[in-house]
C-alpha cells in the first residue's frame, strides 16, 4: 500500500528512529519472549488487518491493546519530531497525512470495537469469564467500560421499570442476552493454504489456497480469522 | 382495563408504535404509558397468583388455559415496555455521540431523570475510556470520523462563533459567511455541530 | 457492517411487531372464563366452535398441537403458491398482502399441516431477491413501498444506500465530513419553533439564545 510505504519512506528519510523507539517500549514489556525488534511498519499492518477483521465480523474479536499502544507513542513520537519541520514544507505535510490516517484507522478499530460492546455487553462479558487471561477479547480499558455500561443500563431499567415488576422468573435474565448472528455470511480471503474446511451443514469440505476469496457464514472460519491464516475482507 | 374490546398488551404494544412512528431524535419519555402498563402487569399477576393458590388447593385445572394466557401477557408487556427503553436507551446514546456531553436543553426536556442520569453516566464512562486508551495516552473517537483525503478544508462560517484558537496558537475569528481554509481534524467537531459548513 | 443483519433479539421492535399480528384460531373446547378474547361472546367462557383472532406472541407459546385451539394458516400463502410455481412473484405486491410476509410465514410454518409455507416463502424471496437488486441499484428516491414487505424494503434500502457510497466513492465526492444528522435536525426544529414565537414579534434576525454544547 502506497501510503504505509510513504510512511517507511517519510520514517528513514528523516531518520525519527523508528525502531529506538519502539524498542524502548519493548524493554518494559515483561511477556517479550523475542527480543526481535518490531517496525513500524509491521506494526500498521497488524492494527489495519485487526480493524477489517473487526469492521466485517459479528463478533467481538481479541483485543490489540500491545499494538495500539505501541503505535499510539509512535504517532506522539512523530509528532514530537515534526514541531521541528517547517510547516509549508511537502515532507511535513505527508507525515501529517500519515499520522491522520493512523489516527483515523485506531479511532475507527476502536469505535467498532465499543458497538459490538454495547450490543452484545452481557454476552461479551460472560465469554470472557470463561477465557484465560491471554484469550480475554476485552482489553482492561474495555473489561472496565463494558462492566460500567452494564451497570449504567441496569440501574437505568432498574429505576423505570424492572422494580416495579413482580417476579423475575428463572432463565428470564438469560433470555435478555443480546448476541451476535454467527452464522451470517462474510467475505473471507485466505492467507496461506487450508484444507478441508467444513463449508456446510452436511460437513462438505473444501481446500482454500492461498488469496482465493469466499462468501461463507462467519462461524465455519472463526478459528482460521483467530489464527490468521485467513482474513474478513 | 376494558377487557371487551382491549387485549391484554395493547397499552404496551402502544409504546413502541409511538416510539417508532417518530423519527425525531427522542418523543418526550411517555410517563403515562409506562405507569398504564407497569399496573396492568401487576394486576395480571394478582390475579395469577390468586387463581394459582386456588388451583394449587382444589387440583381444578379448568383455569389451567387463562393462567396460561395471563402468563404469556404478563410477559409480552416485560418485553414491549423493556424494548421501549431500549430502544430510547439507543438514541440517548446516539446523542452523545452526536452532540457531545451536554445535551441540548430542549431535548432534555424529553428525557425521565434516569435517563439523564443514563446520559451522563454514559457520557463519563465513554470519556474515562477514551483516556484510557493506549495505557494512558488516550484517542479521541468521536472524532476521525471519516477517513481523511487532505489536512486542510474550505469552510463557511454559519453562525458568530468568536475566536477559535489552533493547535500551534493561531487564532482566527469565525464570523458569520465567512471563510476559512483550516486544518480538518481541528475543525471537525465544529462542522459536526453545525457551526462551520465543509464547502466543496 | 453486523448492524444490518436481520437477527431478532428480545428487545427487537421488528420481531415485536411481528409477533403483534393476529392469527385466526378455531376454539376447541371450553375455556373458561376466557369469554373476553371473542368479542362475540355470550358467556364469559370461550366456546367450542367459535373462530376469533389471537396474537401471535401468545400463540408461540402453546403447543402446536395444543388442545385449545387450531390454528387457520392464512390464505395470503396459499394465494401466492400459483404464481411462486410459475415464478411470477416479481409482481406480486407483497406489502399489501402482508407487512411482515416472510417473518409472520416463518412463524406459522409448524401450523402448516401440508408443510408448504416455507417453501413457498423460499421461493418467493429467491425469485424476487434479483428483481429487488435491479429496482435497488435504478432508483435512489422512489421505492414502491406497497410492493416490499418489511424484509425487502430494508434489503431495498440497504441496496440503495450502497449504490449510492459506490457512486460517491466513483466521483470521489463521498468524503465530506457532514454536521451530524441529529444535529441537523435539531437546529430544523429549533428553527421551526423560533419561527412560530417569532410571529408577530418582528425581527426575525434576533440571535436567540442559543445553548450550545462544545465538546
Amino acid at each position: 500500500m502506497s501510503d504505509s510505504e510513504n510512511l517507511e519512506q517519510a520514517l528513514n528519510e528523516h531518520d525519527l528512529s523508528t525502531e529506538a523507539a519502539l524498542a524502548d517500549v519493548n524493554e518494559d514489556d515483561d511477556e517479550d519472549e523475542d527480543a526481535e525488534p518490531i517496525t513500524a511498519q509491521k506494526v500498521l499492518d497488524i492494527l489495519e488487518t485487526a480493524w477489517t477483521n473487526e469492521m466485517c465480523a459479528p463478533e467481538l474479536l481479541q483485543h490489540q491493546t500491545d499494538m495500539l499502544e505501541l503505535m499510539l507513542s509512535q504517532v506522539a513520537h512523530m509528532e514530537e519530531q515534526m514541531k521541528d519541520l517547517d510547516k509549508n514544507d511537502f515532507r511535513f505535510v505527508v507525515h501529517q497525512m500519515e499520522l491522520e490516517r493512523i489516527r483515523y484507522i485506531m479511532a475507527s478499530y476502536l469505535r467498532c470495537r465499543l458497538q459490538k460492546i454495547e450490543a452484545f455487553t452481557q454476552h461479551i462479558i460472560n465469554q470472557d469469564e470463561t477465557r484465560d487471561a491471554a484469550d480475554k477479547r476485552l482489553s482492561s480499558e474495555e473489561a472496565k467500560y463494558a462492566q460500567d455500561f452494564a451497570q449504567h443500563v441496569d440501574e437505568y431499567f432498574t429505576k423505570v421499570a424492572t422494580r416495579y415488576m413482580p417476579n423475575q422468573q428463572r432463565g428470564e435474565a438469560e433470555q435478555r442476552i443480546v448476541a451476535p448472528n454467527l452464522m451470517s455470511h462474510v467475505f473471507l480471503k485466505a492467507n496461506v493454504a487450508v484444507s478441508g474446511v467444513i463449508v456446510g451443514v452436511d460437513d462438505e469440505e473444501v481446500d482454500l489456497t492461498p488469496g482465493s476469496q469466499h462468501i461463507i457464514p462467519y462461524q465455519l472460519v472463526a478459528d482460521l480469522v483467530q489464527k490468521n491464516q485467513a482474513q474478513l475482507i | 382495563m376494558s377487557r371487551s374490546n382491549q387485549m391484554f398488551g395493547d397499552n404496551a404494544f402502544d409504546l413502541l408504535k409511538d416510539l417508532k412512528r417518530s423519527a425525531q431524535t427522542i418523543p418526550a419519555f411517555d410517563d403515562d404509558g409506562v405507569r398504564q402498563v407497569l399496573e396492568e402487569i401487576k394486576a395480571i399477576f394478582e390475579e395469577n397468583v390468586a387463581q394459582a393458590s386456588s388451583y394449587n388447593n382444589s387440583g381444578d385445572r379448568s383455569l389451567w388455559p387463562l393462567l396460561n394466557y395471563r402468563h404469556a401477557a404478563l410477559q409480552r408487556n416485560k418485553r414491549c415496555l423493556l424494548a421501549y427503553l431500549y430502544e430510547r436507551m439507543q438514541r440517548i446514546k446516539a446523542m452523545r455521540w452526536e452532540f457531545g456531553p451536554i445535551i441540548p436543553s430542549d431535548i432534555k426536556q424529553a428525557l425521565c431523570d434516569p435517563e439523564v442520569q443514563f446520559f451522563n453516566n454514559y457520557s463519563k464512562s465513554l470519556a474515562s475510556y477514551m483516556r484510557s486508551v493506549g495505557d494512558g495516552q488516550g484517542i479521541d473517537l468521536t472524532g476521525n470520523l471519516r477517513p481523511p483525503k487532505s489536512l486542510y478544508i474550505e469552510v463557511r462560517c454559519v453562525e458568530n462563533y468568536g475566536k477559535f484558537e489552533l493547535d500551534d496558537g493561531e487564532v482566527v475569528h469565525l464570523k458569520k459567511n465567512s471563510q476559512h481554509y483550516l486544518p480538518r481534524a481541528q475543525v471537525e467537531p465544529l462542522v459536526r455541530q453545525g457551526i462551520l459548513q465543509h464547502i466543496a | 457492517m453486523s448492524a444490518m443483519n436481520y437477527f431478532p433479539n428480545y428487545y427487537s421492535i421488528e420481531d415485536i411487531f411481528v409477533t403483534q399480528e393476529k392469527v385466526e384460531c378455531k376454539v376447541n373446547t371450553r375455556l373458561q372464563r376466557m369469554g373476553f378474547l371473542d368479542a362475540g361472546a355470550e358467556t364469559d367462557d370461550l366456546e367450542p366452535g367459535r373462530t376469533i383472532n389471537l396474537p401471535l406472541w401468545y400463540i408461540k407459546e402453546l403447543k402446536v398441537n395444543n388442545a385449545y385451539f387450531t390454528v387457520a394458516v392464512p390464505d395470503i400463502y396459499k394465494n401466492v403458491h400459483k404464481a411462486v410455481c410459475e415464478a411470477e412473484t416479481t409482481h406480486i405486491e407483497l406489502g399489501r398482502l402482508h407487512p411482515y410476509f416472510y417473518e409472520f410465514g416463518r412463524y406459522l410454518t409448524p401450523y402448516d399441516r401440508n408443510h408448504v409455507i416455507g417453501r413457498i416463502i423460499f421461493e418467493t424471496l429467491r425469485q424476487r431477491v434479483r428483481h429487488l437488486l435491479d429496482i435497488s441499484k435504478n432508483d435512489t428516491d422512489s421505492k414502491p413501498d406497497h410492493r416490499l414487505d418489511n424484509i425487502e424494503s430494508k434489503l431495498h434500502d440497504a441496496g440503495v444506500r450502497t449504490n449510492t457510497l459506490y457512486i460517491n466513492w466513483l466521483q470521489m465526492s463521498g468524503n465530506h465530513l457532514r454536521i451530524s444528522e441529529l444535529v441537523e435536525e435539531h437546529q430544523k426544529k429549533r428553527k421551526r419553533a423560533e419561527r412560530s414565537d417569532d410571529e408577530g414579534a418582528g425581527d426575525p434576525d434576533t440571535p436567540s439564545s442559543k445553548k450550545r454544547s462544545t465538546m
